[in-house]
């Protein structure tokens, strides 16, 4: 096949519009409106257009034969402009339509894969979502306290991660100052400080506690030789004095203040200190009885067991 | 299988004032008004179906009418917008039909196909075989696009902007393929002599 697509006029073509067309086809005016060249094509075309038009398909023949009704429901009803097919939509849905879809779709895809569930898969289902809801609200700690500890207890045995547990915390807190206060460990009503004393001797605080018993609490009792050989052992070893400043009367608070009204807060640290009466432990009852608490202190402190 | 008769015209089939009430006898189920309507129509379907190639021209003229008398309900309109419709939807079947070959291992092309016209007058039946042999010829020589529109217009006798809605054209390209497929035809109808 060459298709032929030259440009070989020398005589112009005069425009073919509707009205030329119509005169064209009819025959009547073809030599005055020239194209007259055009008759003998489309008389062939008008003899092709004449030939048989059999009905092939039974549908069709059935359709002519017997017509249709008008009743509702008998013909398609789509529009004779779309008999070629649906007409794109020139808008796509609101962006409310599109998510309410999504969500249906979503929701009846999760209807269909449950319903094809056996009852024990069903049952399985509903405990691991119970237990992940419960799971996730414990790791954000707003449970009640004792299903948060429940939750936490749970968690902790079951698995790496560690979640808040309050009532640890609170029930830790809650024993210890019964305890004292009842005096079911010592007989002694009332927070006597002994149980204080051996608390701090189970921690960091034992030498500062036995310090406190042995030397009647006052100040540093070994010319506070361990604080600078811990100071040695850190980092900021060089930094460290080699010596302290000897206490000059016996008194080690002494010396403290001397040391303080070395520093440039002298002009804030106390020029005397109370006199130390041979009990390091009664001054502090004395001190505490100077304070809005006075009507709840023990009237003396008992020996170290 | 249900046949009509073969009927002459000069141009395409015209049905003039009755096309309304005929219209509206189609659209109310009426099966004489439905056969009226494809009687006018479905030669020129067939005959440009044929010359444009189609495989199975009176098959595929079937599945167009089916279409359309199945949805004529909706249809408003003249006898020109029936027709445009008509032949746009026909277009469109074709064009599909091009597609599902292309997709398909190609028979080689055979001139000598002859018309499927059973009985009849025999010099009838000749002078149309030579008349589809000859249009076949004259279109094989033109550009696609410029046959679609020159077939569209000369066969059909669909007006420039019927012509543009069916191919997806502008009436302006439609115009330009007209010009270019006419001044083609004239070439090849009235060879200029060769000047010494």
């Amino acid at each position: 096949m060459s298709d032929f697509d030259g440009d070989v006029d020398e005589m112009p073509i005069p425009p073919l519009d509707d009205r030329a067309l119509e005169a064209l086809l009819s025959g009547a005016t073809s030599a005055q409106t020239g194209f007259d060249w055009l008759v003998p094509f489309v008389e062939d075309l008008g003899a092709v257009s004449d030939g048989p038009a059999p009905v092939i398909r039974p549908a069709l023949a059935m359709l002519l034969a017997e017509g249709f009704s008008t009743a509702k429901g008998d013909l398609p009803a789509t529009a004779a402009s779309n008999v070629t097919g649906p007409a794109p939509q020139a808008a796509g849905l609101p962006k409310w339509r599109k998510k309410k879809m999504l969500i249906t779709e979503l929701l009846a895809g999760l209807t269909t894969k449950l319903a094809g569930l056996g009852m024990a898969s069903k049952a399985a289902l509903g405990l691991t979502l119970a237990a992940a809801s419960t799971t996730a609200a414990g790791a954000v700690g707003v449970l009640p306290a004792p299903v948060q500890h429940a939750v936490a207890t749970v968690v902790d045995t079951a698995s790496p991660f560690t979640f808040p547990d309050k009532a640890d915390v609170n029930a830790d807190l809650g024993a210890k100052v019964s305890t004292d206060a009842t005096g079911s460990v010592d007989g002694t009503v009332g927070v006597d400080g002994s149980d204080v004393s051996d608390d701090a001797t189970t921690d960091a605080g034992t030498d500062a506690g036995t310090d406190a018993g042995t030397n009647n609490g006052v100040g540093p009792s070994d010319s506070g030789a361990t604080g600078l050989d811990r100071a040695n052992e850190t980092p900021a070893a060089g930094h460290v004095p080699s010596s302290l400043p000897a206490a000059t009367n016996g008194d080690g608070a002494q010396g403290g203040l001397d040391t303080a009204n070395g520093t440039p807060a002298a002009g804030h640290a106390p020029t005397s200190l109370p006199a130390a009466s041979g009990a390091g432990a009664q001054v502090g009852l004395d001190t505490a009885n100077g304070t809005p608490a006075a009507g709840h202190i023990p009237a003396n402190v008992p020996g170290r067991p | 299988m249900h046949k009509v008769s073969p009927r002459r015209s000069a141009g395409p089939a015209r049905i003039g004032p009755a096309f309304g009430s005929l219209l509206a006898a189609a659209q109310s189920g009426a099966p004489w008004a439905l056969q009226r309507l494809y009687e006018a129509m479905a030669p020129p379907v067939v005959g440009y179906l044929r010359v444009q190639g189609a495989a199975d021209p009176e098959d595929l003229a079937s599945e167009v009418f089916l279409g359309v008398l199945t949805r004529i309900g909706s249809f408003s309109g003249d006898e020109g917008s029936f027709r445009s419709w008509v032949f746009t939807v026909a277009h469109s079947r074709l064009v599909d039909e091009r597609r599902r070959m292309d997709r398909r291992p190609r028979l080689a092309y055979s001139h000598d196909v002859e018309l499927d016209v059973a009985g009849g007058d025999a010099e009838e039946d000749a002078l149309q075989l030579l008349s589809d042999q000859r249009v076949r010829s004259l279109c094989e020589r033109l550009v696609p696009d410029q046959r679609d529109v020159l077939l569209l217009r000369l066969m059909a006798g669909l007006s420039l902007e019927a012509v543009a809605e069916a191919l997806g054209k502008s009436e302006g390209a439609v115009k330009s393929l007209q010009h270019r497929g006419l001044a083609n035809l004239r070439k090849i109808l009235q060879p200029q002599p060769v000047s010494p």
